[in-house]
């Protein structure tokens, strides 16, 4: 038995002419409007339930029932005030200098409170295990620092945990470890991808927020709009939740002119909805902070730039040369330190600069 | 892995959704379970250096025995493990084929193979 094998289009299920999104139909409205079927561009026939549940997907149902289906009828009771603009995430390895610092809010990421989660084998990531670290080594650090957890990082890491919540009792743990906060989970939402399938992952978030909620956690609700569509429906949820005045965003993987204006745009049209509310924006880039005028009291970014810098021993400040073999191993600390403080001043600069 | 307004997902973060875990679903699991647990996402071989294997060459794969043979252009070039070779029979039933081309690694050269769901 012979198996064929053609490796070019692998991977590339770009939309054929007689192909459509279910959407079209006006199937799953009011929730998915049938002109957002227009945007498509991959293929909703996912056979392999890779990354996404689309509309063709003959367990749709199951995902839909999972979540209460597509409505944003759902909302956590807020709470949650944040006045510092700059939270440096730290790491695992990192985390005892995250007690040591001069911030007051500081953040971790989905990864750093697991052990060894992912390997990487023939070209792709895999889960290891689901094993969480010491509970007290977190605690110690909470008991110091407002800490927030984002449930951000790799598809695979995210989706195996959500999935694997009730037997690896993942909101039991979470509880124990004593966050300030959690955000919702960071699902993947892609333009011209299924309509349904942006949508469920949407809820899904806004689902794993209630649940966090529902173990006595402060949960940031998660937001991403990749079209007007998107926009407008969270703009009617902040509507209809004044009392959510804390939302973030994943902006780390930003980086073309169209997705960062993108962005800003969102980020305008939510805070525009509720003059209290407030949002952080992890991973934005501090020199594109000039599009966000107007709203510049109500924005935060989070990120690990400071530490990413120091773990290569090198200055956060691009006025300052690194010169190879500067840094030792014992000016590591004092670098993490002195990054943060350049990153809290750096912004706190911009943002005045906006006010001007 | 994020958002972004165009679908460029990163092809190393792939991950089959698995169904929910309901407290009654009865144990009926559906296809997308069954691949997802049985057959890996890539998994890779050592190969013959011949000349005409180069990085980016498709390969075949042909059941002889117990074994998968790695085959370019009809020649074999080496084969699967046992259980390697095992998965892809049960995988094949599931309706899951594995495409395979000649990547270059820093020990020599290898076939990858990466699922392909039907």
């Amino acid at each position: 038995m012979v198996y064929m094998h053609v490796l070019p289009g692998l991977f590339d299920d770009y939309l054929q002419p007689g192909r459509y999104c279910h959407a079209q139909n006006g199937l799953y409205l009011p929730y998915v409007q049938a002109a957002e079927a227009d945007a498509v561009i991959v293929d909703c026939l996912n056979p392999s339930g890779a990354n996404i549940v689309t509309c063709k997907d003959q367990r749709i149902q199951l995902f839909l029932d999972e979540v209460g289906g597509l409505a944003f009828d759902t909302a956590p009771s807020g709470g949650i005030k944040l006045n510092d603009p700059y939270i440096p995430v730290f790491d695992y390895r990192t985390i005892e200098l995250a007690r040591m610092t001069g911030a007051d809010v500081v953040g971790l990421t989905l990864r750093d409170i697991l052990v060894n989660p992912l390997k990487i084998g023939a070209g792709h990531y895999a889960i290891n295990k689901i094993q969480f670290r010491d509970v007290s080594v977190i605690r110690r650090l909470c008991s110091k620092k407002k800490v927030i957890l984002f449930l951000t990082g790799l598809d695979v890491l995210i989706e195996t945990i959500w999935h694997q919540r009730v037997p690896c009792e993942l909101f039991q743990q979470l509880n124990m470890m004593g966050f300030w906060a959690i955000t919702g989970f960071n699902f993947s939402v892609f333009g011209g991808e299924c309509p349904v399938a942006q949508s469920l992952n949407q809820k899904k978030s806004l689902v794993s927020s209630m649940l966090l909620e529902e173990n006595d956690i402060f949960t940031i609700p998660h937001i991403y709009a990749v079209n007007d569509f998107h926009i407008r429906k969270y703009q009617q949820w902040l509507k209809n939740n004044p009392q959510i005045q804390l939302v973030t965003m994943n902006c780390q993987m930003q980086r073309q002119e169209e997705d960062i204006e993108h962005v800003a745009n969102t980020v305008q049209a939510m805070l525009m909805v509720n003059s209290k509310l407030h949002i952080i924006l992890q991973g934005y880039r501090f020199s594109e902070i000039h599009r966000l005028i107007g709203f510049q009291d109500r924005i935060h970014i989070a990120d690990a730039k400071a530490v990413k810098y120091a773990q290569n021993f090198q200055n956060a400040n691009p006025e300052i040369l690194t010169l190879p073999g500067q840094y030792k191993s014992d000016d590591y600390p004092n670098l993490v330190h002195s990054n943060i403080v350049y990153r809290t001043q750096k912004l706190h600069h911009l943002l005045n600069y906006m006010c001007q | 892995m994020g958002s972004k307004i165009k679908p460029s997902r990163n092809k190393k973060d792939s991950v089959i959704i698995r169904d929910p875990i309901l407290p009654n679903s009865g144990g009926i699991r559906s296809r997308q379970d069954h691949i997802s647990e049985i057959c890996i996402l890539s998994f890779q071989a050592k190969v013959k250096e011949l000349p005409f294997i180069v990085k980016n060459t498709p390969v075949n794969i042909k059941k002889v025995g117990p074994y998968h043979q790695i085959l370019v252009l009809g020649s074999v070039i080496g084969k699967l493990s046992k259980k390697q070779s095992e998965m892809v029979e049960t995988c094949a039933f599931l309706g899951v084929t594995y495409a395979g081309i000649i990547i270059n690694e820093q020990n020599g050269l290898y076939a990858r193979f990466t699922r392909i769901v039907r």
